[in-house]
């Protein structure tokens, strides 16, 4: 500390410890109170077709969904986004007890943009089996998200919607 | 700079990051800013290095007085039974003055 050069060098490490300090509050910080959870309605309002799919195999299911979403609550200061995505959930046979299909997606970077609401939406990723178990399985819909923070790590969470069950016989 | 302002400059610098730091954060959360934040941090950190690098009159007000040829001359004829004895009393006599 004897001349402006140590001086300067010194107070550099000093402020170099001051920023890494506020990017660990910026990230800590969020996570010391309990989120407000968002209000999520998600139910299937119609289906398409529930078909047998020959080249692939596989059962194929087309829905439309009703999404009702408010993810506001989740956008804090260390939020750079949210990409939430709904899930159809089922169990089909004693082999594969837990699948679960990613239907709908949609990045969220604005808290403007974060009031989700579709009405009727076909979703953007047919349902699809890995075999012929989708005919009267009970399926169970989820909203999830993934926070994408600026600073630190992501964080996830999920609301279950309305139960729904497939047609027992195949529609074409 | 002298050894008590050398001190006090590192003191200073400390307590104006630390409070920089505060508003930083304070700033940031409430505008929902993280740049914002950096913002506030980089102008806090500016005014801390204007404070503290140069030499300024107020963290020289406290002079050293060294020892002339002659005292010290005088210790070293002295202190011939022990030199701890002798530049302790050096130390002693002159450093802790200026303090």
């Amino acid at each position: 500390m004897h001349s402006a050069g140590t001086r300067a060098s010194i107070l550099s490490s000093y402020a170099i410890g001051g920023v890494f300090l506020l990017a660990i509050a910026i990230a800590v910080a969020p996570t010391l109170y309990a989120p407000r959870l968002p209000d999520v309605s998600v139910r299937v309002n119609s289906l398409a077709f529930l078909r047998y799919l020959p080249a692939e195999e596989c059962d194929q299911a087309y829905i439309a969904l009703d999404i009702n979403a408010d993810l506001r609550p989740l956008f804090h200061t260390n939020t750079k986004h949210v990409y939430a995505y709904v899930t159809a959930a089922y169990a089909n046979s004693t082999t594969h007890v837990r699948n679960e299909v990613v239907v709908w997606d949609r990045m969220i970077s604005s808290r403007e943009a974060a009031d989700v609401k579709v009405a009727k939406g076909w979703v953007k990723y047919s349902l699809k089996d890995w075999g012929v178990g989708l005919r009267g399985a009970p399926v169970r819909l989820w909203l999830r998200w993934s926070l994408m923070p600026r600073i630190g790590g992501l964080a996830y969470g999920g609301i279950e919607g309305e139960p729904y069950t497939m047609p027992v016989e195949y529609t074409q | 700079m002298d050894l008590i302002g050398q001190e006090r400059c590192e003191h200073v610098f400390q307590g104006v990051l630390l409070l920089s730091l505060a508003g930083a954060f304070g700033a940031g959360w409430i505008r929902e800013s993280i740049s914002l934040a950096y913002m506030v941090l980089g102008a806090g950190v500016a005014v801390g290095f204007v404070i503290c690098t140069p030499n300024w009159r107020v963290f020289n007000r406290n002079p050293l007085t060294f020892a002339t040829s002659s005292e010290l001359a005088a210790d070293m004829a002295a202190g011939s039974t022990g030199k701890g004895a002798a530049s302790g009393k050096a130390a002693g006599g002159k450093a802790g003055a200026s303090r």
